[in-house]
């Protein structure tokens, strides 16, 4: 089980990432999991792969196997719930890059099973159920990571 | 939160019915991961081909063909019955009517000793009515039923003529063959209710004058009350039905307003064609297909390759124009699993019909074996990555 301050801990962290993506002009970003900007041309990706955007535009190839992710098929549910299913063009996540990196380093790491849950809950009350006003009453929990 | 919980586990642990099975005197088609297909079979006009792809955890789109006696007496008349049903916000409304809508067409025929768009309609009317008693049924201990819906595409072909009805977004195309420069051209036949189509905006617009937000441009979707994208369909009740649009049903589809009208019809658009000679065959189709391929792109496909195989060949194309909207391979595709698999296409239902002018000429008095097939065959347990229908899905036809 995870103790209440480590979580609190973990909030504190997410809502710091959250305010520094509102604020953030987009960097060019390079990291090794991801394919390089390429605006001229969007290639195929490798076999084994899917591409998903992030709010800011960035594309973000990623193998598979993240699609079991609960973290990731919960954005994907948010996506959903915020701009319905779209068959036209490719797959827009209503997160930031900021915190899509944040994600695709956890699923990386192999974040432990509690943590995830942890972060699932925060991502759930803040943002999901805002949304689609599905648990009423929802609204008056503290928002974690609005805004983003 | 304990609600949701409910409704999960009872979604996971649905009785499932041997609904899959098909009874008729036809064998089955052939699973393949989340497609089903039946490549080739013989109905009272002539062959036809059939395929289905699963992207939702549980398939939402049904789809039969019946053929021979469409008529609960002996005497017939005997034809070609098919129906495409693209469920939304969950399977039950397609399922039922896959249960249902044929046996009303067949008391119906049987009334009137003959077919007609007049037995059409009733069959639809009487599936609509039938549906309604279930959500009253099952509405104390189920309120989400009342947000299950969908649409509903039927063709019959008897006597020389082709019917068509349709409910929603479904399409009927006619590939019919130009003898001077051998082409084979795309005849849209059935008329589509989307609010993504401005006439039918109009409409909506005409029946209720006094609502101006009756559609609304959502994420650049228009949808019915920015909630359905689909104006008519069967089910829906929380939009026709005033004393479902409250609690217990989730806030999400409850509207502010109360209303005095119904918000969706029911009532089916019908056409009846005569069929000439020339032509050859109709593709039936869930706007799954649609929403990748164009009509004369799906007619040509059929037209350039052998019949056999025409459904399957159909899907293929529209999950690889789905795969390159994604910027993905088609290989890769095929790979997810469904639940998640919705995010990359919609479930795909595609039955070609096609018409031997021999056959079709001639009397629908003449006998021929019945034949029933459904499309859809997968009857797995609900998966443990996938997460189980949540009614979060409603609304996106």
């Amino acid at each position: 089980m995870i103790s209440p301050k480590k979580l609190i801990r973990m909030a504190r962290k997410w809502q710091k990432l959250a305010v520094l993506s509102r604020k953030r002009i987009s960097i060019p970003r390079t990291t090794e999991d991801m394919d390089a900007e390429n605006s001229s041309k969007l290639s195929m990706v490798d076999k084994g792969h899917f591409v998903i955007y992030t709010e800011d535009q960035k594309r973000f190839v990623m193998p598979l196997a993240y699609l079991n992710n609960d973290i990731l098929r919960k954005l994907f549910k948010m996506s959903e719930e915020e701009f319905g299913l779209s068959s036209n063009g490719p797959i827009i996540l209503p997160c930031d890059s900021t915190l899509m990196e944040y994600v695709v380093m956890l699923i990386r790491r192999g974040i432990a099973k509690d943590l995830e849950k942890a972060l699932l809950k925060s991502v759930d009350t803040s943002r999901c159920s805002l949304s689609s006003s599905f648990h009423q009453g929802d609204a008056s929990h503290p928002s974690l990571i609005c805004g983003y | 939160m304990l609600s949701e919980l409910m409704n999960y586990l009872r979604a996971c642990f649905r009785p499932r019915s041997n609904r899959y099975v098909h009874t008729g005197s036809d064998a089955g088609g052939r699973q393949d991961g989340l497609l089903w297909y039946k490549d080739s079979g013989q109905h009272f006009n002539g062959e036809f081909s059939m395929a289905v792809v699963q992207a939702n955890n549980l398939l939402e789109d049904q789809s039969q063909i019946e053929s021979g006696n469409l008529s609960l007496h002996e005497s017939g008349p005997c034809g070609t019955f098919v129906g495409v049903y693209d469920g939304h916000g969950g399977p039950e409304t397609s399922r039922f009517i896959n249960d249902h809508l044929f046996q009303h067409l067949k008391r119906f025929t049987s009334e009137q000793q003959s077919m007609s768009a007049d037995v059409i309609r009733k069959a639809f009317q009487a599936t609509e009515e039938g549906f309604l008693s279930v959500v009253t049924r099952q509405w104390p201990m189920k309120p989400q039923i009342a947000a299950v819906g969908s649409c509903c595409l039927v063709g019959v072909v008897c006597g020389g003529f082709l019917y068509i009805a349709n409910l929603g977004d479904s399409r009927a195309v006619l590939g019919r063959a130009v003898k001077a420069t051998g082409e084979v051209l795309a005849i849209q036949l059935s008329s589509e209710h989307n609010a993504c189509i401005e006439s039918v905006r109009q409409e909506l617009h005409s029946l209720h004058p006094d609502d101006s937000n009756i559609v609304v441009l959502k994420h650049n979707v228009w949808r019915v009350k920015g909630l359905i994208q689909v104006s008519r369909s069967i089910g829906d009740v929380y939009l026709k039905k005033a004393e479902f649009n409250r609690e217990p049903l989730y806030v999400k589809f409850r509207l502010r307003e109360p209303f005095t009208r119904p918000i969706l019809s029911s009532e089916p658009s019908i056409s009846v064609h005569q069929l000439q000679p020339h032509d050859q065959f109709v593709i039936f189709a869930s706007d799954g297909l649609w929403e990748h391929l164009s009509n004369q792109e799906a007619v040509d496909l059929v037209k350039n390759h052998p019949r056999s195989g025409s459904a399957r060949r159909l899907v293929k194309a529209a999950l690889q124009e789905a795969a390159k909207k994604r910027e993905m391979r088609y290989s890769d595709l095929k790979k997810i699993d469904r639940g998640v698999r919705r995010h990359f296409h919609d479930d795909i239902t595609v039955i070609v019909v096609f018409l031997d002018s021999n056959l079709v000429s001639r009397a629908s008095s003449v006998k021929c074996p019945n034949l029933s097939v459904r499309g859809g065959g997968i009857n797995l347990p609900p998966n443990s990555l996938a997460p189980c229908a949540t009614p979060t899905e409603a609304g996106n036809p």
